[in-house]
């Protein structure tokens, strides 16, 4: 058994490459004309490489969890990026037409005329521009609000002879239905130009308005 | 990670498990671009070839057939060589000698093992389902590099003769064990 003992240490010292040159010769010596002993190394340096080999494979495994990890980690954080984008996104436009529909109901009144309008003892039938005009704001009321701006743009681009309202009521509405769209700088514009004319029955709600958005 | 080839074959050399794995990382998706643009497309085989390479470099360094003297290219260029051999070997199997150019890459020849594949795999189940304390010995020999005095301080031997007779008798166990299970080469 003793010999055995010195024979797998010699095996050892030779495998992790302690042996002097010296040594290493003789003992390649004997490996070259001993096939037992041939057998006895491959065997010994077969278990160490399956032992360190076990070791690697557990460091591996665990490099490869955390590069898992890390993976998963990075779809989740993307994924949730996005989302909080989207989230901050939406937060922020509701706030924003949130803002702008609270404007719009806070200033909105529903247009009345207090009398048929008449030329000396004739009284005056609404012309198609007037009917539009009051298309356009039921629409808004209703809350058709594209529909509404596309009428009210039609008039306030157009000349034609209205009874039931004038230029400034149609580019206030017009502004009211911007806002109300959530389109804050054409309703400027148009409350901009209101708020610039000193006739306008319109100015001082204008002002007021504009000073709040 | 910022660690010279020759820190990296001392990282390994000296078995430092956690810049073992920061090495194993470094090259990992940079070999997998490479290879499977070149030689191979499935990434489950991708990973088998790369985590092979990977522990035949380690085993070299180990050995100290490869060290700071005997390395010729970078290591990371090594370990590639290392992969397309291997993927050559595999190629070569399947009868697809598809050959890539790779004249600048080093000429890595797998050593001869005293045993074939199948024979490595019985070892290898013998090493894993060896019971204690030979299992921790064996470890502590042959990973951690621990002296005598210190595998008998740390499992309560009386001494190195106690823990080294131990040792033996683990070996002499496993290897009467594999004898009679693995077939040598003629």
């Amino acid at each position: 058994m003793e010999d055995n003992r010195i024979l797998e240490q010699e095996i050892d010292r030779y495998l992790d490459g302690s042996m002097t040159r010296e040594e290493k010769q003789a003992f390649d010596r004997r490996l070259a004309n001993d096939a037992e002993l041939r057998k006895e190394v491959d065997l010994q340096q077969a278990i160490i490489k399956a032992v360190r080999k076990e070791q690697l494979e557990r460091i591996i495994k665990r490099e490869e969890n955390v590069i898992r990890k890390r993976n998963i980690r990075k779809i989740v954080i993307s994924f949730g990026s996005l989302a909080i984008a989207a989230s901050l996104v939406g937060f922020f436009y509701m706030g924003y037409m949130n803002n702008c529909e609270n404007l719009y109901g806070r200033y909105y009144q529903s247009y009345t005329i207090s009398e048929i309008p008449s030329r000396g003892d004739e009284k005056l039938t609404f012309t198609k521009s007037d009917s539009i005009f009051f298309n356009a704001l039921q629409n808004l009321e209703s809350g058709q609000n594209k529909p509404a701006i596309r009428l009210l743009e039609e008039l306030n681009s157009s000349s034609t002879e209205m009874l039931a309202a004038s230029g400034d009521a149609i580019k206030w509405y017009l502004s009211l239905a911007y806002l109300k769209n959530g389109q804050k700088k054409k309703a400027k514009i148009l409350l901009h130009n209101l708020a610039g004319n000193n006739l306008s029955e319109y100015k001082s709600k204008a002002m007021a308005l504009l000073k709040e958005l | 990670m910022e660690l010279s080839d020759n820190e990296m074959i001392t990282a390994i050399r000296s078995r430092n498990e956690f810049l073992i794995g920061k090495i194993y990382s470094l090259y990992r998706s940079e070999f997998y671009s490479f290879i499977r643009k070149r030689l191979w497309k499935s990434e489950d085989v991708l990973l088998d070839i790369y985590q092979d390479a990977f522990m035949i470099l380690c085993n070299k360094i180990f050995e100290n057939k490869l060290n700071e003297s005997t390395l010729k290219s970078s290591l990371k260029t090594y370990l590639f060589a290392v992969g397309i051999n291997l993927v050559q070997n595999i190629n070569r199997k399947k009868g697809s000698l598809n050959k890539e150019n790779i004249d600048d890459l080093p000429d890595i020849m797998e050593e001869e093992s005293g045993f074939d594949e199948e024979n490595d795999r019985i070892i290898q189940i013998a090493v894993y389902s060896m019971g204690e304390p030979c299992h921790t010995i064996l470890v502590k020999q042959y990973w951690e590099d621990k002296s005598g005095d210190e595998i008998a301080a740390e499992m309560n031997y009386k001494n190195k003769d106690a823990a080294k007779t131990q040792k033996y008798k683990c070996i002499k166990k496993l290897k009467n064990e594999l004898k009679t299970r693995i077939v040598y080469r003629s």
